[in-house]
């Protein structure tokens, strides 16, 4: 038993390290990033990776450790004592050293991405109308306003230029939701009754997935969006053919 | 016969209530009068009965959210097949196929069961209940009556929980987690119909009963102990047990009154949680003649208050027990005693202002994202601080491989998983990609699952001989062992890599967005592995109740033990000790070199 | 699972059970079963090289030519982004699990079959991998198979709209209850006169969803699939009127003939064809909204003998007109309304703003000018007063429209306002101006 328990926690200890080295071969990983502060969190992100993985290998280890050796059968009676004063010192201090660092080098990239202080200082390309079970966008029409009739509603697509800051207020119309963007490393609740300022910056062109990240009923998993960024030329361009489609008299209908 | 049994039961009340420390003049308490079967062992005040009762009743409902996960995981594998039985009884007309919202209606109620019937029940109601008064040479808890109206005020609390499936609109289908509007708009989904009413009263009634307990267990602990037993002399199961009873104190009461408040969101049409100006499946609650003007974000925070000291309360009772399970089986005292108990002070003080990590991204000041990270990432601390002291507490000892042992080992292996990857969450900025992914999943599986119900099934195997007097088998124990830690970790290790990949949480089809398409087939892994966890635990069942009846007896102390349960019969009798017990020393003295003998217990003089 | 008979034709039917299994079969024969469902070919067509079962092809290759050449062309420009990673593969001649696909059997059986040819030259097996994927249009077991996945546990196996998440009969769950398609009425059209949908019509309600209510927009699958599933859905309506029809046939000549079922399928048939002759447009520029056409929008919606809209849309277009309620027996306040599905409906409470036939000018005109099929919404475009003159000449038409939607900016909590304090920063913009 103590060479299969041994066995058994050393599995635990190098596949769990292993299963994350190997992850991103299977894309089981971040999707890339494509935003201007994703890398700040993917850098944090990675930071607690390290600590924690050297913190997971030390204690597994000497877990192994253990019962690999203090699992034998002995005839004498194992040490005698209760505990080592600077033993707990050494061991409470250090983590809580690096604890605070990691405490420390978070607050600037929150500040960065959540205070209202350090959001762009653009107005706002559209409202993100959160429902069940759809993503809406409100873009203003010619008139700037939002809340207008020219407003250009556009269900499921979320279209920005590419590599400039974007503002957006998200709102929901009924229960809570929360806007996601995996690759974006963007997230923000949709709370009923609030109007939240989100920001984002993308700095390549493509489409991204846009789920909900917080229940809303039975069409949680089905609520899809897309953030679609062009260029800014393709991005006028759609605008420009949205307007006009606004304006139409069905002829496009005509048979 | 009135007369006298009246007089008997004075002369029980003076033995049972001795007054401060002494346990009552033991050779009064004999078998006054026949008492019958139910007083005995179904409406009993003994709390070695009530724990008993506590613990087959977690049982059962372990196994109920079970099922639920093992659909979970059938949906979760593949999405929109027939799935097994279910499909057949519940959906035979349209393929077989579980519908969404039935999906909805899963994981709500097997977050709600597991955390509300199982693992509380199970830590404090159960063990809570048997090992309190044992371990502290009490005869009895301080308020009986009390701890049998706590066991059976649960019955309620099933009662509502089991009604609302069978109502229109399905069980309760807002998460555990009941954020409105969701849960409190009727319309918003179809378990939020009756079924999220019959929910709430269900919580209500359980926290009725924790809260009576909680009054019981902290007032027997500091009132009854033995002479000699001072607090720092107590096993770190009752520190445990204690601190998870005060955490129960304080925090349940503002569970239950944001539950009332929901109740009356949905019954009443008060708005507390409601906003104005909503749109639910083409109704307005204005229109409904609800009132509005109230915050979604009320109920999440008064929520948390309560619920993030809730999974306080289900892992440091496991914590005691790993302890206690680990140093008996490694004869060895437990190391850093003084700093184990002020961790689990640590815990359970920090526990109260670490709310706000759930709601990081909810929408409230972000501000309060920076105070609330400090106060998390420092909860981190004092766990870390237990488990370099487990470890230290195994390092040069003599390892019995126990099954006791091997799942407490487990228990530590498993926790130092769960507990670092909170660290992720714990950070503000990175909970912005992690936060309602599988991550989150992974973290607490970890620390509920394989933490605490491992503690559990330890304490189950060690403390079964003084339950009932016999022993249960060492081989069935080593097969549940090896097999559950295998697929333990097999089904919850790769959803850290499957959060990372970004899935979100509650999400009954994940294969339609490209960004997580190709997760099937680890998600089909995972929950084949699940199958085989659930299958498993048939070794568990049936060495518990072949044990019951026909396992191997055993006398007062078969562990070599040192605290002072071990020093009354196997099973106790009513009263529990049939001797004076003085305490003379800690309760993990082993390998001492005052005896011949590797364990000198607490109780004995010499 | 398998088709089965409405409720409303085994009520109809309970004293005579074989004729309900004869119309079971004759459906099942002209419609197939849910997992191969296909259109019978009749001889008629056979011998037009008619098939009504490839809506993309055109008329002369033998297909039903509806798709329009634009919307064949979006259709293949979607394609190639929808199967970018598939062509990819083809490309490098690597056909490892190519052929994969959840929601698409038919499409997974034809490229294995094509990868798994042994007969076929390398080149040849490339090129007809990269056309099958470039040129994809689902069949109909394709689309059955996503319907089953995304649509039925609303819509039903039928289409019935009784799926399990719409709710029971007795106890409804989703308000509006999904469509029951078998009606072959369909509210949200571009067409009058209570004409069947366009092809165009339905494909628009995928697009877009249905604001308002659960039906949500479906941009998520591409254009190729959404194509497929309107044919799906036009199926499952033809077919819930032909069973329609064969009930009244039956009642009528108390027996069914051998040749009703095809006969009625006809029937339906050139019905649904009809649809494209009735689209409503509009002759000319779309009038912008000036004051002077708002005041007189206000004048229309409230004059009786014109738009007459306050009766049921209130004073204030809350939904809330005279008209709109009416007392039960118990004297209790109830909807006056009931659809064509029997659901009690109410008027729309415009100042709520949410459009469920789209909020362009051109769709608030057509909704009023052809009325809503299926609901108690009137169409009034083409209404003559005793004179013979257009109750609603095009100007008074334009200015009810623009005055109609105008009344969404009346509320500005409706609209979305702040609370608390808290008001959304800066005002609307072209973004990163």
């Amino acid at each position: 038993m103590r060479i299969l328990l041994t066995l058994l926690f050393l599995a635990l200890l190098v596949l769990g390290v292993w299963t994350f080295m190997d992850a991103h071969n299977h894309a089981w990983w971040l999707p890339p990033n494509v935003s201007s502060y994703g890398g700040d969190i993917d850098r944090l992100f990675y930071l607690i990776l390290w600590m924690v993985g050297f913190f997971f290998v030390l204690t597994e280890g000497l877990l192994v450790w253990c019962v690999f050796n203090f699992g034998r059968k002995r005839t004498t009676k194992a040490d005698f004592t209760h505990g080592h004063h600077k033993l707990e010192l050494v061991w409470t201090a250090v983590p809580g050293l690096l604890l605070l660092v990691i405490t420390f080098t978070q607050m600037q990239t929150w500040a960065k991405v959540k205070f209202k202080s350090n959001f762009p200082d653009v107005k706002p390309t559209c409202e993100v109308w959160a429902s069940q079970f759809d993503w809406r966008m409100r873009y203003p029409g010619e008139d700037g306003k939002f809340g207008t009739v020219d407003d250009i509603e556009n269900p499921f697509e979320f279209v920005v230029p590419v590599n400039e800051p974007i503002l957006f207020n998200l709102r929901s119309r009924d229960v809570i939701h929360s806007f996601f963007v995996p690759y974006l490393r963007l997230k923000q609740d949709a709370m009923p009754g609030m109007v939240i300022p989100v920001w984002f910056q993308v700095e390549k062109e493509g489409s991204y997935d846009l789920v909900c990240a917080e229940l809303c009923g039975w069409g949680h998993y089905k609520m899809a969006g897309r953030l679609k960024v062009v260029s800014r030329a393709a991005y006028d361009a759609w605008l420009k053919k949205s307007k006009e489609e606004m304006n139409s008299n069905g002829s496009e209908d005509k048979s | 016969m009135r007369d006298a049994s009246t007089t008997a039961h004075a002369v029980h009340a003076a033995a049972l209530h001795p007054g401060l420390g002494a346990p009552g003049t033991v050779h009064e308490i004999h078998e006054h009068h026949e008492i019958g079967f139910l007083r005995k062992y179904v409406f009993s005040t003994d709390h070695k009965v009530i724990g008993i009762q506590f613990m087959f009743t977690g049982l059962v409902f372990f196994l109920l959210g079970g099922l639920m996960a093992m659909a979970i995981r059938w949906q979760l594998a593949w999405p929109w097949t027939e799935m097994p039985v279910v499909g057949r009884v519940l959906f035979p007309n349209t393929g077989r196929v579980i519908s969404p919202e039935f999906y909805t209606m899963l994981f709500t109620m097997h977050g709600t069961i597991m955390i509300f019937f199982v693992i509380i029940p199970l830590l404090t109601g159960a063990f809570g209940n048997f090992l309190i008064p044992l371990m502290i040479g009490a005869p009895d808890m301080a308020f009986p009556k009390l701890n049998m109206f706590g066991y059976w005020a649960m019955i309620p609390a099933i009662l509502c929980v089991l009604m609302s499936f069978a109502l229109e609109g399905g069980g309760p289908a807002a998460g555990w987690t009941a954020y409105p509007p969701l849960s409190t708009i009727e319309k918003a989904a179809p378990g939020s119909m009756h079924g999220q009413t019959f929910w709430l009263l269900a919580l209500t009634f359980v926290g009725a009963s924790s809260m009576m307990g909680a009054v019981n267990y902290v007032t027997t602990i500091v009132k009854m102990r033995a002479p000699g037993l001072t607090m720092m002399r107590l096993p770190l199961s009752i520190w445990g047990l204690f601190i998870a009873a005060l955490l129960q104190l304080f925090a349940l009461p503002v569970l239950t009154a944001a539950s009332i408040m929901q109740v009356l969101d949905r019954v009443a049409h008060t708005g507390f949680f409601t906003p104005t100006n909503l749109l639910v499946n083409q109704m307005t609650p204005e229109s409904a003649g609800a009132a509005a003007g109230g915050q979604p974000l009320l109920w999440q925070h008064l929520f948390w208050f309560y619920s993030h000291p809730a999974v306080y309360i289900m892992v440091v009772p496991a914590m005691g027990f790993a302890s206690d399970i680990l140093s008996t089986h490694a004869r060895k005292p437990l190391f850093g005693y003084k700093p184990m108990v002020y961790s689990i002070m640590a815990i359970a003080g920090l526990g109260f202002i670490v709310w706000g990590h759930h709601m990081f991204m909810s929408g409230m000041n972000p501000a309060l994202g920076m105070t609330f990270m400090v106060s998390t990432i420092l909860i981190a601390l004092p766990s870390c601080v237990k488990v370099f002291n487990w470890l230290a507490t195994l390092w040069g000892s003599r390892i019995q491989l126990t099954s006791a042992m091997l799942n407490a080992l487990a228990f530590v292996a498993m926790f130092i998983i769960g507990g670092l990857s909170g660290i992720w969450m714990a950070s503000t900025p990175v909970d912005i990609y992690i936060h309602d992914t599988y991550i989150v999943v992974a973290h607490f599986h970890y620390v509920v699952f394989a933490g605490s119900v491992f503690a559990i099934f330890g304490a189950i195997y060690h403390w079964f001989p003084k339950m009932f007097g016999r022993q249960m088998n060492e081989t069935l124990g080593r097969i549940h062992f090896v097999g559950s830690f295998i697929f333990t970790n097999c089904v919850f290790y790769m959803m850290h890599q499957i959060g990372i990949a970004g899935l979100m949480r509650r999400t009954a089809d994940p294969y339609a967005y490209d960004v997580y398409a190709h997760l099937q087939p680890l998600n089909q892994f995972i929950s084949i592995s699940a199958f085989c966890l659930f299958a498993w635990q048939i070794f568990f069942v049936v060495n518990l109740f072949h044990s019951i009846f026909w396992g191997k007896r055993v006398g007062r102390n078969p562990w070599n033990a040192c605290s002072i349960e071990w020093e009354a019969p196997s099973p106790p009798g009513h009263g529990n000790f049939d001797k004076k017990l003085t305490v003379h020393r800690g309760p993990y003295e082993y390998g001492t070199p005052e005896v011949a003998e590797d364990y000198l217990p607490q109780a004995r003089s010499i | 699972m398998h088709y089965t008979l409405s409720t409303a034709t085994k009520t109809s039917l309970a004293s005579a059970p074989e004729v309900q299994d004869q119309i079971l079969g004759s459906l099942e024969m002209l419609f197939g079963t849910p997992q191969n469902p296909s259109y019978l070919r009749t001889k008629d067509w056979a011998d037009a090289e008619f098939d009504p079962n490839h809506a993309e092809l055109a008329a002369d290759a033998g297909g039903t030519g509806e798709l329009a050449e634009s919307e064949m062309n979006g259709v293949k420009a979607d394609n190639l982004v929808r199967f970018r990673s598939q062509l990819e593969q083809v490309a490098r001649r690597d056909y490892a699990g190519l052929a994969e696909f959840k929601s698409a059997p038919h499409l997974s059986d034809r490229v294995a079959a094509i990868v798994a040819d042994k007969e076929l030259a390398e080149d040849k097996r490339q090129a007809d991998l990269k056309a099958l994927f470039e040129n994809y249009y689902p069949s109909l077991r394709d689309s059955t198979e996503l319907y089953r996945q995304q649509c039925l546990h609303c819509h039903g196996v039928e289409g019935g709209g009784d799926g399990p998440t719409a709710g029971s009969v007795e106890h409804p769950f989703l308000d509006p209850r999904p469509r029951d398609y078998r009606l072959g009425k369909f509210k949200f059209t571009a067409v009058k006169d209570k004409a069947r949908p366009r092809r165009q019509d339905l494909y628009r309600v995928l697009d877009q969803g249905v604001y308002g209510t659960a039906m949500p927009s479906f941009r998520r699958f591409s254009a190729a699939e959404r194509w497929g599933l309107v044919d799906y859905v036009r199926m499952l309506a033809i077919r819930g009127e032909v069973e329609h029809d064969l009930v009244i046939t039956f009642q009528d000549d108390e027996h069914l003939t051998a040749e009703a079922p095809l006969a009625a399928f006809q029937d339906v048939w050139t019905k649904w064809q009809a649809a494209k002759e009735k689209v409503v447009v509009f002759e000319g520029e779309v009038p912008a909204p000036t004051p002077a056409m708002l005041k007189r929008g206000d004048e229309l919606f409230h004059d009786a003998k014109k738009g007459n809209c306050a009766s049921c849309h209130g004073d204030m277009g809350l939904g809330d007109g005279p008209a709109a309620y009416k007392l039960d027996d118990q004297g209790h306040r109830v909807p006056a309304y009931t659809d064509d599905w029997g659901n009690p409906i109410l008027p729309r409470n415009l100042v709520q703003g949410l459009y469920r036939g789209g909020r362009r000018p051109i769709d608030v005109y057509r909704r009023i000018y052809a009325g809503i099929n299926g609901g108690p919404m009137p169409g009034i475009g083409e209404s003559k007063d005793a004179d013979g003159k257009l109750v609603l000449p095009p100007e008074d038409m334009w200015a009810l429209v623009h005055y109609v939607r105008s009344l969404s900016e009346r509320d500005e909590a409706v609209a979305g306002g702040p609370i608390h304090g808290m008001t959304p920063p800066g005002e609307g913009g072209g973004g990163g101006n």
